[in-house]
């Protein structure tokens, strides 16, 4: 995956943190969004959205972040797409847990969302360099 | 007192010290005065000790009588001096010519008494010999005489010495009893080893935290064998890290936190201290390790960080969405007063709401735990309560889209609750369930006597709760609460909450659901004493 950062599939159980992602990553980051309320909904969708870039939460009910990581980088239209989680839970080592996992980055709770898009293209790029 | 008198005080001291008056004969003793009595030729051989007020015979051959009164005692007269006293006839000696055993039975003429000396030096006794005929000892009958007492002398400190050893022997073991004892009451486990590392002692507390006693194995294989982890509980121990070994080689150990894992038992977090037993020495040497069980403050404190992170995390939810909606309509980034401005602004608002809702719910969780919630309970009409939840939650049966309604013909009761109280409870029910419903779904709120008791139920045919999840879902921050998408606005603590209030109220909770068949939420609460209605009360079920 080269090139701009287009499609962005975000994955939050959460609705009023749903929109304002959406809206802070639409109107600020120009981004097309797709917005998923479960691991599993997002799971189903990625193969037709096709995202470059998956926003994912980390405390979700039933498959959580790091379930839904590991299920995503099973499917092949996942390989080499960058993971980013977005979490309030993230104390140090929490934080390192994440990077073990694969996560390309952590996005921490509460975000600005004036900068959410900034944040996002530097970890892209960064994965690209 | 003269000094004849103290030196009798210490003679008397020193006899008795030895422990010998009034006991059996025994073998090496009458050896002895068998052996004079055939040396010396003579029918009567005795060894004599003189207490206050006679003399007693340890051995004697050719005399029936076991001791006679100080004052017929030839050896008496024997003691007052160290060397052999030597009577060849008694009839012409005038201490003895009148003397009953001399004029009555045995008879005596001849005596030759040695004096024997207790371990201290002290005159005690004698090693004598007797005979009915006047005569006397040649120089070397004289120096046997002389050398067999000294051979009852060392018999008698060689008994002595025994005997001193055995109580020894019997205070040690008592003592050491009495040691092992004290260390088996501990409910701290005590381990220790000796010089070369080799284990030699784990008290009952050790050995029931291990699930072993201890076993004979060198020092690298205790990590494993004994299954020990650092203060993680994860990370295995490594020989170095533990806590008897750094004692053995003279490091100190204070207050080292290690966990030991045992089959059947929790694991368990132990602080531990310790040293050599004789650091004088240096290490390595003779080591010994106290353990304290600080399990449950480890778990009290985890519990506290969890509650603490998780709390935390629902703070920093709503504040999320505050924080987003209203740096993007602060920037610009969206017009306010467009459609998705207001939406905005209606995040902002609802989850402001939330946090309030969340704070409050905490500080009502926190004092019902510490108790500081005063309940004003009194008789309360069932029917009156729950039409008044069901008025003040419409807003909620609105958004939802379902309905709730309270089944024909049901008799009204009386319940003895806190009215405040029952209302959060009720609230609380009729919210959850029209969150677990679908839209258009019907809610039924129903009621019957069980006893001393009334059940309420609250039931819907909404999307239910898998078994697993059910006996989770009265605890603080239940997942649970947070299922479904439409359940967000829920702190969480809902449910917990009012498990508390209703089990303060003498009352108790539960749910029976099924997945994609709905859910029974019901309570129970004491029942008014006086109730003169007839019961018709329909038996809910999910």
């Amino acid at each position: 995956m080269t090139g701009i950062l287009k499609r962005i599939m975000h994955i939050e159980d959460d609705p009023s943190i749903q929109e304002v992602a959406r809206v802070a990553l639409e109107v600020v980051g120009g981004f097309e969004v797709r917005s998923c309320d479960s691991g599993t909904e997002g799971l189903a969708a990625v193969a037709d959205f096709s995202p470059q870039l998956v926003l994912l939460d980390v405390m979700m009910p039933g498959m959580d972040g790091p379930q839904t990581l590991t299920e995503l980088r099973k499917l092949s239209c996942m390989q080499g797409v960058p993971i980013v989680f977005m979490t309030a839970k993230a104390q140090t080592q929490e934080v390192a847990a994440y990077r073990d996992l694969g996560a390309a980055g952590v996005i921490i709770k509460p975000f600005d969302p004036m900068t959410l898009s900034d944040q996002i293209r530097e970890i892209w790029e960064h994965k690209h360099a | 007192m003269n000094n004849s008198d103290s030196n009798e005080q210490q003679r008397l001291a020193a006899l008795a010290a030895l422990h010998i008056m009034d006991t059996p004969s025994e073998q090496a003793f009458d050896d002895l005065t068998a052996l004079a009595a055939r040396w010396l030729d003579t029918p009567i051989a005795l060894i004599s000790l003189i207490d206050s007020q006679r003399q007693w015979f340890k051995s004697r051959v050719g005399l029936n009588t076991s001791e006679t009164p100080k004052e017929m005692a030839f050896c008496a007269h024997a003691i007052r001096q160290p060397a052999l006293m030597e009577v060849a006839d008694a009839t012409l000696d005038a201490r003895f010519a009148g003397n009953p055993l001399v004029t009555g039975d045995p008879g005596i003429r001849f005596y030759a008494g040695m004096p024997i000396a207790s371990p201290q030096g002290t005159l005690i006794g004698t090693l004598c010999v007797i005979d009915q005929r006047p005569r006397t000892l040649n120089d070397q009958q004289r120096d046997t005489l002389q050398r067999l007492a000294r051979l009852v002398e060392y018999q008698l400190q060689l008994r002595h010495t025994l005997l001193t050893s055995l109580e020894e022997a019997h205070e040690l073991a008592h003592q050491q009893a009495l040691n092992r004892r004290l260390l088996d009451s501990l409910k701290a486990g005590v381990v220790a080893c000796a010089d070369d590392g080799t284990l030699t002692l784990f008290n009952s507390t050790a050995q029931q935290w291990h699930g072993t006693n201890m076993l004979n194995l060198p020092p690298e294989e205790w990590a494993r064998s004994y299954d020990l982890y650092a203060a993680d509980g994860r990370t295995p121990l490594t020989t170095d890290d533990i806590p008897l070994v750094r004692a053995w080689q003279g490091k100190p150990v204070e207050n080292v936190e290690i966990c030991i894992a045992c089959a059947d038992q929790p694991l368990r977090h132990v602080l531990c201290s310790g040293g050599l037993l004789y650091p004088e020495q240096g290490g390595p040497g003779a080591a010994i390790v106290v353990m304290h069980d600080i399990s449950e403050i480890r778990h009290a404190s985890n519990m506290k960080s969890h509650f603490l992170a998780t709390v935390s995390h629902e703070l920093r939810t709503p504040l999320t969405a505050i924080t987003g909606a209203v740096g993007l309509l602060r920037s610009g980034a969206t017009d306010p007063r467009s459609a998705a401005g207001e939406r905005l602004l209606g995040i902002a608002q609802e989850n402001s709401q939330r946090l309030n809702e969340l704070i409050n719910d905490l500080l009502d969780m926190e004092k019902l735990e510490a108790g500081k919630v005063e309940l004003h309970v009194e008789p309360l009409a069932l029917r009156a309560a729950v039409v008044q939840a069901m008025e003040s939650n419409r807003p909620y049966a609105e958004r939802f889209q379902v309905h709730w309604y309270i089944p024909d013909g049901l008799s009204d009761l009386t319940v003895i609750a806190d009215r405040r109280r029952l209302q959060q409870v009720l609230t609380n029910y009729l919210s959850n369930a029209a969150k677990f419903s679908h839209a258009g779904g019907a809610i039924r709120i129903a009621w019957q006597p069980q006893g001393d008791s009334v059940k309420v139920s609250v039931v819907d045919q909404g999307i239910g709760i898998a078994a697993e999840q059910q006996p989770l879902l009265f605890n603080k921050f239940s997942q649970l609460d947070t299922t479904d998408k439409r359940q967000r606005g829920g702190t969480g603590l809902g449910l917990a909450i009012c498990k508390e209030l209703i089990e303060r109220m003498g009352g108790q909770v539960g749910v029976q659901s099924k997945v994609d068949k709905g859910s029974c939420f019901w309570f129970t609460l004491p029942r008014a004493a006086s109730e003169n209605r007839p019961e018709q009360g329909n038996t809910p079920s999910p």
